[in-house]
């Protein structure tokens, strides 16, 4: 299919076809290849950022968590008692004190814990929205307000067991109030035995991390969001997404399983990286949109789409002349094969000089046609010189032929002989030559193939004349035809050669003594004209072979017979059947020793119109 | 009476058919008769024949041609052809000029007869014409006997004599002038002397052509070259070469190849100087010969005719008779021998 079709176009085509598909892979694969490699490196550096600012603000809040954790252990440990001026001994550890044992502890002091908490808040980290004590065996002192227990459930570390190290829950909501916290549990060590007492618990609004990430965005709409080790969102740019779980969020494709990774969703690429912090066990995620990040590679495609264009408009342009260059001496070489073809053997492709194949193909061409028109030429050359000599030798022959004929010749060699017999008194040899120049002349005329009965009679006469010089003695001869048949038309030569036929086979073998008599007589609308003689008769067999054969004739009259023996009597019938139809002609009979009859059928008619 | 042409070139058949004419009587006579075209047509203008029986395949001038000119030059004749053709296109060509029979070769006698008796019938204007031409020729013949005042008188008497033809047959009478013009113009050329010749004479006066003719007349009378030596010397030869070679076949043609002068100029000059066709000077040589042969010996008829030239025994006994008037059995019987 593909090649029919190929082969359906001219040369021209094919050659801009080929050029444009050649640049049109040619760019399309490099297009393709850059945009491949610079695609990945492109994600590359993405992730390479990503990273880098990722683990960045992840230190930067486990630093910021961690300071807040040690800016309190002072205060937990009760290292306020090295101030001993300003506080009674017993005050230094109060916090330890009331973890220990709450009975021990008076209002008045609880209410200077209180304080000594809401001090720090303020003193220290305005985003605390409250903090709590709690003690191994649940009791809770808050530093503002106070909670019930029911209230305090709903505290996601509420019930939780006791941590010995610093723990961050992830983002909650707090019943009654929209703004979303995060708590930090701050593990509290009696100062004595260095166990476990009690753990400092901050709630704490996302005002810092906030500031943190926030100053932090990645291309347009790219941007930073963290996620908690049991998928919760902690932060997003976006608050309504803060503290709901990852899966039932806006954000549930994405899949987190690699640190770096290209994902789909909504007929947009994302590039995702994230790094887990290790003290939050939260992971930092960098989020932007693949065509984002990738501007540049937008040019570089637009770029290559252009230059394409470019390309394809100059092959349009250039191809074509191109292409007309080469193909136009193939064009010239096409038209002159074509006229050549058509028998201009004059025909010459133009040639330019130089080495191009075509042009080589040119002058071969030009030779070839060359060397066939002098084929041509000779060969026709050769075939006129052979028809001209065949002319010569038919002419040489028709002339001889005419020499044997040459009526001037005939005619005045008779008239030399009958002058000679004038003058020399000869008037036997007088009246032969005048019979036979007579018999002759008759003969050659062609004019008029049906004579009237009466010329034919002459002629015959004329015959039997020099018939009868030959056989002066014995030879008889007698035309009885009554004058009214004498005007009835007949064709020429019809019935001398009949009378010759009886002299050759009735009077010759018997050296002249015989005797041929001609009569004529009517039967119905045709005249028979009877040719009798007294010779020896035909013998039975080969009457009957002669009557078959003129038979024949009469049934097969366009058949042309081959005459063999007796060609007066076939060729005489041939032609009366010919001239007449089938029911006119000869007729044989013969009597063997006594003779053979030769009758005539002619259709009785006046030949009027004798011109 | 019929005076006869007869121009062929088979010597056979010319003397079968000149015997064939001789013997048909009714004051049918041969004039002459001719080997090719060319002789015949200055015997024509010689003899002024009335009568012309020519064959058409000849040599020098056909007699299709030789008929063409008869037919162009006005000449008043009957012709009669003869021909082994039996060609269409002959035929009509011959029938455009005027001819009268066309006969078959080979020629039958009695088909001879009937034509020419046929124009004998029709010969009576001919005749008349006939006259005015030998008048013409009788002045030319005797032209050396006359001196020059003579010459031109009979020159203008001849011309005049002419004009009385102009009313009755004009285009005739231009024809006989022309004729007068040529002859004397055939004089002039004979001895070298240029001339003006005017051919076509329908627009000239009477006095034109009287003046015209006149002064060829008297180019010819007053120059002193007109009886030149030379050329008596020339047929002098040529009569002697005749009574050397009687006995061969000598004709007109043959003997102006021998004097290497035309058939026309040769024919004229011989007549001018001897008085006497060549074809019956050669005769009367032949006869000469054949009377010595019949004194002197014994032999046939038949072997002195041809030993003398003729080519047949008839033909040689009608010439003789006509010379001697007497034949040559009756010619032997006479001198007792």
């Amino acid at each position: 299919m593909m090649k029919q079709w190929l082969y359906r176009l001219t040369l021209r085509q094919k050659i801009i076809a080929s050029f444009i598909t050649i640049v049109l892979v040619a760019v399309l694969s490099m297009n393709i290849v850059s945009h491949t490699y610079y695609s990945r490196a492109t994600e590359q550096d993405f992730y390479n950022i990503a990273e880098t600012s990722t683990i960045g603000i992840n230190h930067q809040i486990e630093i910021y968590f961690q300071q807040i954790a040690k800016s309190t252990y002072a205060m937990n440990a009760g290292v306020l008692h090295y101030s001993s001026v300003l506080l009674e001994k017993g005050d230094s550890s109060l916090i330890q004190d009331w973890l220990r044992d709450d009975s021990l502890v008076s209002l008045e002091k609880r209410a200077m814990i209180r304080d000594m908490l809401n001090k720090y808040i303020s003193f220290n980290y305005p985003e605390i929205e409250n903090m709590y004590l709690m003690s191994k065996d649940q009791r809770v002192l808050q530093a503002i307000g106070v909670s019930s227990e029911v209230q305090l459930s709903k505290q996601p570390w509420f019930n939780q067991p006791l941590s010995t190290e610093l723990r961050i829950y992830p983002t909650f909501n707090v019943a009654g109030s929209s703004i979303p916290f995060i708590a930090v549990s701050i593990p509290i060590f009696d100062i004595e035995n260095t166990t476990l007492s009690g753990n400092l618990l901050l709630n704490m609004r996302l005002t810092e991390i906030r500031s943190i990430i926030g100053n932090t965005k990645i291309g347009e709409t790219g941007y930073i969001f963290m996620v908690s080790e049991d998928n919760k969102i902690v932060y997003h740019p976006q608050a309504s997404l803060i503290a709901i779980p990852l899966a039932d969020s806006e954000l549930k494709w994405l899949s987190l399983e690699q640190t770096n990774s290209l994902q789909r969703w909504n007929g947009e690429q994302y590039l995702v990286s994230y790094s887990t912090s290790y003290l939050t066990g939260w992971k930092t995620i960098a989020l932007v949109p693949l065509k984002e990040m990738a501007t540049g590679l937008q040019v570089a495609r637009i770029s290559a789409i252009v230059v394409m264009g470019v390309l394809i408009l100059l092959i349009l342009i250039t191809v074509p002349l191109v292409a007309g260059l080469i193909t136009r001496p193939i064009i010239h070489l096409k038209q002159a094969m074509e006229k050549l073809q058509t028998g201009d053997l004059t025909v010459r492709a133009p040639v330019m000089p130089g080495r191009d194949e075509i042009q080589l193909l040119s002058i071969k061409f030009n030779r070839m046609a060359e060397r066939l028109q002098e084929l041509v030429t000779t060969v026709n050359h050769m075939e006129l010189k052979e028809v001209q000599l065949q002319l010569l030798q038919k002419e040489a022959m028709i002339r001889a032929l005419q020499n044997q004929i040459n009526p001037h010749l005939l005619y005045n060699t008779l008239d030399i002989i009958k002058s000679i017999a004038f003058l020399e008194d000869v008037p036997k040899i007088e009246r032969m030559a005048t019979n036979l120049a007579s018999l002759y002349r008759f003969s050659a005329k062609f004019e008029h193939a049906e004579i009237t009965l009466a010329e034919e009679l002459e002629h015959l006469k004329r015959y039997l004349e020099i018939i009868h010089v030959r056989y002066t003695r014995h030879f008889e001869s007698k035309v009885y035809v009554d004058e009214k048949y004498i005007e009835t038309a007949i064709i020429k030569l019809s019935l001398q050669p009949l009378v010759e036929n009886a002299i050759k086979y009735a009077v010759e073998p018997r050296n002249g003594k015989a005797a041929v008599i001609v009569s004529a007589f009517p039967e119905g609308n045709d005249l028979i004209i009877e040719i009798a003689d007294n010779g020896p008769g035909i013998e039975s067999e080969r009457l009957q072979e002669l009557q078959e054969r003129i038979k024949n004739i009469r049934n097969m009259t366009s058949s042309m017979e081959q005459y063999s023996q007796s060609l007066g009597l076939t060729n005489v019938h041939h032609r009366l059947v010919l001239t007449y139809g089938e029911n006119y002609g000869i007729e044989v009979h013969s009597f063997l020793g006594k003779g053979t009859v030769v009758s005539v059928r002619i259709p009785f008619k006046r030949k009027d119109n004798i011109s | 009476m019929l005076k006869v042409l007869v121009a062929e070139d088979e010597p056979w058949i010319r003397a079968a058919i000149v015997e064939m004419v001789e013997s048909i009587g009714h004051d049918i006579k041969v004039v002459g008769d001719a080997t090719n075209g060319e002789e015949a047509w200055h015997m024509i203008q010689q003899q002024w024949p009335t009568v012309l029986i020519t064959d058409i395949m000849m040599p020098e001038m056909d007699g299709l041609e030789l008929v063409k000119n008869i037919s162009e030059q006005r000449i008043p004749m009957a012709v009669i052809i003869i021909s082994g053709y039996e060609n269409f296109q002959y035929a009509q060509k011959a029938i455009s000029y005027g001819v009268n029979r066309y006969l078959l070769k080979p020629v039958n006698r009695e088909e001879l007869t009937a034509a020419l008796l046929e124009v004998t019938g029709k010969i009576t204007e001919i005749e008349h014409m006939n006259h005015y031409f030998i008048r013409i020729q009788t002045y030319f013949d005797t032209i050396n006997d006359l001196d020059a005042a003579d010459g031109i008188k009979g020159l203008y008497k001849l011309v005049e004599n002419i004009k009385s033809l102009k009313h009755i047959n004009y285009p005739a009478y231009l024809s006989l002038i022309r004729i007068i013009e040529s002859k004397l113009g055939g004089l002039l050329t004979s001895i070298n002397v240029k001339h003006e010749v005017i051919t076509n004479f329908s627009e000239k006066s009477d006095e034109e052509i009287r003046k015209h003719l006149g002064s060829l007349g008297e180019a010819w009378f007053l120059n002193p070259d007109r009886n030149k030596k030379e050329l008596r010397q020339v047929i002098k030869q040529a009569c002697e070469y005749i009574h050397t070679h009687y006995a061969d076949d000598l004709t007109l043609t043959q003997m102006a190849e021998y004097t290497n002068l035309s058939i026309s100029h040769f024919g004229s000059l011989f007549k001018r100087y001897t008085g006497e066709s060549l074809v019956s000077y050669i005769n009367q040589v032949r006869v000469e010969r054949a009377k010595d042969r019949l004194r002197e010996t014994n032999d046939k008829i038949y072997l002195i005719a041809e030993e003398v030239g003729f080519s047949s025994q008839p033909y040689f006994i009608r010439v003789f008779r006509s010379i001697t008037g007497i034949s040559p059995n009756e010619y032997r019987k006479s001198l007792g021998l």
